[in-house]
């Protein structure tokens, strides 16, 4: 029953994108009807898989087959396993029975959105097809039960936010931030690629199950073990999106809202902590990983954070929040207590799915990504998206008891057990959150109101697609934490650090941000240093900019002269020539007069002679 | 100088040097051909100075020379049948002239 | 002792005909030291016992392949040299250090070698040669005759002018 459960939910996402790919041009309609029933089907099975094993109960599930047995001997000394051998199959256990409930239940809530945010775009067929697509390979990596089957679905899942990211291709924009995330992505994968080669080699199995850091420690040096979990990490780098890899996740804002609320928000970029916390033990084998890992994911929150507070684009504030607290869920990991990062990683995908909606409720509407303009063309007065936008920010800011706040005390609490240097990294980080949050909020909500757009009039079935899944994030926002929190205990120095840094934080924003418009002309009219620091995003693209065209150009073109000169021109040419001169010096020879022809074989025939009697003296 | 084989294999020798002297130094293509006369000349006379001295069997080296002086007939024909084509082209049998054939 | 100084000038007279058959300028003499050299090979051949031999190679050689040449160089060369050419000093001096080479290599061989000796005395009659032509040395001598006819052949095939019927 659970295998077929699990079947169900994996191959769901398949089924509606190839189902979508063969409908007739006539009946493409339909295709957001098959998307969003089949998501629902997988989001019921989870919730029924939820329901049977709550507890712990009855897991773990596991179904596994091999399909290639690479050798027959152990290449290393002192492996456990004799033979190794590449699996393919599921695991279900309770670390990812929450993740895959939130991430077919988020599939599902953003496929219904989607009905209203795309209702007028012509590819709709193709939009609901790669989502689809994106939800079959999401499962896929949830659900894997060895590390090489998860990286094929890694892929997977990069491919698919390529195709979203890009959905809109004419726009050149959309198509370099696409070719941007894919790019980046495949750079760190390299890394996750090698790491996956080592363990294969060194310890003989990728299953999930067999990494246990017992083993681990038992067979490979910890030089080994901390290259090992750096390469596998810098694959996380690169999905989570941790600096210098985050560079792709604002621009990845290009595609459509809904896109960003599943992927970039709450599920692909999740991927990443996600096999943080599913493979902790390959991690924690090295307290180096750890502490590379804890220090990668500070500096991401910190940029992040920073660089949230300085932009105009809504979604860019999202994107930016976003790559912020991918790295406080990443510190939680390098602090030692995955379980805390996981756990944000959940209570994060709720609220801020439910932020990124809610902004494509204000797109949607106004036509516009700039917070001031929103709120200048009536944003307040969209009572029901204020008020989930609110929700959202505040759950963000961690106010309890929004869930946002349980998972952040968590976090904070790990950290400060580490390292006071992290912890009061973290808790900057905490308040510049406050601080943007109140910013767009301010922004949105006080805006006098110069143009006033009146919504046109929606039918009912575009209202129930709107308000139902943001309804829903907003009622998990709420309850989540208590559902799946692992543990609480009243702490109540946690509280008060909370309180102080939500006054401060959104006490500065109220104070700079309470006149909107006061504040944009005070913007617009000199920049600070700092300012123009964060504008330019810390001139981490620059520099990208500059390896890429200067130094690597320059490499190239090194090369490119050096394969032209030497290796063309010298090698291959030179030889060719000389062969050919000696040719034409040879051919002197044969200038049509017969008897310098005898002459030369008279020669010849001399030297023989005179060498058979030099060698021969007396009777042959 | 008595008879014996070393004389005759010395006049032949000396028939032969002489005989490519003329082949090389000569300008005159019928001269080329007198004296590759020459030298099969000598090749004969070295084959009936074995016969005599060396070969138990008398009549093998006088069949040879036989062959020799018959396929020395032929060559001769074909050569000047040549050289008579040669000079009905170029009006000189000067084998200087003869060098179309170069690389 | 008078056989031995017909010997010597029988030799003699070969190896002066052969130099002047390849030094004289008119081409014409060259043929006709030819015939004299061919005769004093002729009669060398005699003191080697083989008549037949002698007589074939006057008839053949002389009478027929020496006249062939004389008759290639009336057809081809001008009896009187219209103009006096140079002698071409390199060629000849390069000719005549190969000739002098081989013929102190080949001395040089001779002088050294031990060669199997045989009785003098045999069956040199011409009776001997026709039986060893048509039983030992039937395949060279149809080969031969072959090569002969290919080759009267082809001299006819060259020589013709063209336009003429075959």
């Amino acid at each position: 029953m659970d295998l077929a459960l699990l079947w169900t939910i994996q191959l769901s996402g398949l089924a509606a994108f190839l189902l979508i790919q063969l409908l007739p041009r006539s009946a493409k309609k339909i295709a957001p009807a098959i998307g969003i029933a089949l998501s629902f089907l997988a989001a019921a099975a989870s919730a029924k898989l939820l329901l049977d094993h709550a507890n712990g109960f009855g897991l773990p599930v596991q179904f596994s087959h091999p399909w290639l047995a690479v050798s027959d001997r152990a290449v290393w000394p002192n492996i456990p396993v004799e033979r190794y051998a590449l699996f393919v199959g599921f695991l279900l256990d309770p670390l990812n029975l929450t993740m895959i409930t939130l991430v077919t239940s988020i599939s599902f809530f953003v496929q219904l959105f989607s009905f209203y945010y795309m209702n007028e775009d012509r590819s709709r067929a193709r939009y609901f097809g790669f989502l689809s697509f994106f939800s079959f390979s999401m499962t896929g990596l949830v659900l894997s039960n060895n590390l090489l089957q998860t990286f094929l679905f890694w892929e997977l899942v990069g491919l698919t936010s390529y195709l979203l990211i890009g959905f809109w291709y004419e726009k050149e924009s959309a198509a370099t931030a696409a070719r941007k995330a894919f790019v980046v992505n495949r750079l760190a994968d390299l890394g996750f690629y090698l790491g996956i080669i080592l363990v294969l080699i060194l310890f003989g199995s990728l299953n999930f199950t067999d990494l246990k850091s017992q083993a681990l420690a038992q067979v490979l040096p910890p030089a080994t073990l901390t290259l090992v979990g750096v390469l596998v990490f810098l694959g996380v780098m690169g999905k989570s999106a941790q600096f210098p890899f985050h560079v792709w996740l604002p621009d990845a804002m290009e595609g459509p809202t809904p896109v960003s609320a599943l992927i970039h928000s709450a599920t692909m970029v999740a991927a990443g902590v996600f096999l943080l916390h599913r493979a902790f033990d390959l991690f924690s084998a090295s307290a180096t990983t750890l502490l590379v890992i804890l220090s990668v994911g500070c500096l991401t929150a910190l940029t992040g954070a920073a660089l949230a507070t300085i932009q105009r684009d809504m979604k860019r504030i999202l994107a930016y929040s976003t790559v912020s607290q991918l790295g406080l869920m990443t510190m939680a990991v390098g602090a030692g207590s995955s379980t805390a990062g996981f756990f944000h990683l959940s209570t994060h995908a709720y609220f801020k799915s439910l932020l990124f909606l809610t902004s494509g409720v204000f797109i949607h509407r106004f036509h516009t990504n700039d917070i001031w303009e929103i709120g200048q063309k009536g944003g307040k007065n969209d009572r029901l998206a204020i008020g989930f936008l609110a929700f959202g920010l505040l759950s963000l800011s961690g106010l309890p008891p929004l869930a946002g706040f349980f998972s952040k005390d968590l976090i904070l609490e790990a950290i400060k057990e580490k390292n006071l240097f992290f912890y009061s990294g973290a808790l900057f980080v905490s308040f510049l959150t406050a601080y943007y949050s109140f910013r767009m909020f301010l922004v949105i909500a006080r805006g006098r109101i110069r143009r006033e757009e009146r919504p046109h009039a929606e039918s009912r079935a575009l209202k129930i697609s709107r308000n139902v899944p943001l309804l829903c994030l907003a009622t998990l926002s709420l309850v989540a934490a208590f559902l799946g929190m692992p543990s609480f205990h009243f702490n109540f120095e946690m509280l008060l650090t909370t309180a102080a840094i939500l006054v401060s934080g959104g006490g500065l924003a109220i104070l700079r941000f309470r006149d909107p418009e006061a504040a944009e002309q005070k913007l617009l009219a000199g920049k600070t240093f700092m300012q123009k620091i964060l504008e330019r995003k810390f001139f981490i693209d620059d520099a990208y900019e500059f390896l890429v065209k200067k130094v690597g150009l320059a490499i190239a073109h090194a090369l490119n002269r050096f394969d032209r000169t030497v290796i063309n021109g010298l090698m291959v040419n030179e030889t060719s020539f000389s062969v050919m001169r000696l040719g034409r010096l040879a051919a002197l020879l044969q200038n049509g007069a017969l008897q310098d022809y005898l002459a030369w074989a008279m020669t010849g025939g001399v030297l023989i002679l005179f060498a058979f009697l030099h060698f021969y003296r007396g009777t042959p | 100088m008595s008879q014996s084989l070393q004389s005759y294999l010395v006049i032949s020798s000396a028939l032969f040097a002489i005989g490519v002297f003329g082949l090389l130094g000569r300008r005159n293509l019928v001269a080329v051909l007198i004296s590759l006369e020459l030298i099969l000349n000598s090749a004969s006379l070295n084959f009936l100075a074995f016969n005599k001295f060396s070969l138990p069997d008398k009549s093998l080296g006088q069949v040879f020379v036989i062959f020799i002086i018959a396929l020395a007939a032929a060559e001769v024909c074909v050569a000047l049948s040549l050289i008579l084509l040669l000079y009905r082209k170029k009006d000189s049998i000067n084998v200087e002239d003869a060098k179309e054939l170069r690389g | 002792m008078i056989a031995d100084i017909f010997f010597m000038g029988v030799a003699l007279l070969t190896l002066l005909g052969a130099l002047l058959a390849v030094s004289l300028k008119n081409v014409f003499y060259n043929a006709l030291s030819l015939i004299l050299s061919l005769f004093g090979v002729a009669c060398l051949f005699i003191f080697l016992n083989s008549e037949f031999l002698a007589i074939i190679e006057i008839i053949l050689y002389i009478g027929a392949i020496a006249i062939a040449i004389i008759f290639a160089i009336m057809l081809s060369s001008p009896m009187i040299q219209k103009k006096e050419e140079k002698p071409d000093v390199k060629k000849i001096a390069r000719s005549f250090i190969l000739a002098a080479l081989f013929f102190w290599g080949l001395l040089q061989t001779l002088r050294r070698t031990v060669w199997p000796a045989a009785n003098p005395e045999g069956d040199y009659s011409l009776g001997a040669i026709g039986k060893s032509l048509l039983s030992n040395q039937i395949l060279p001598f149809e080969t031969v005759s072959l090569v002969l006819l290919v080759a009267i052949i082809g001299a006819l095939m060259l020589a013709e002018k063209k336009g003429t019927a075959r």
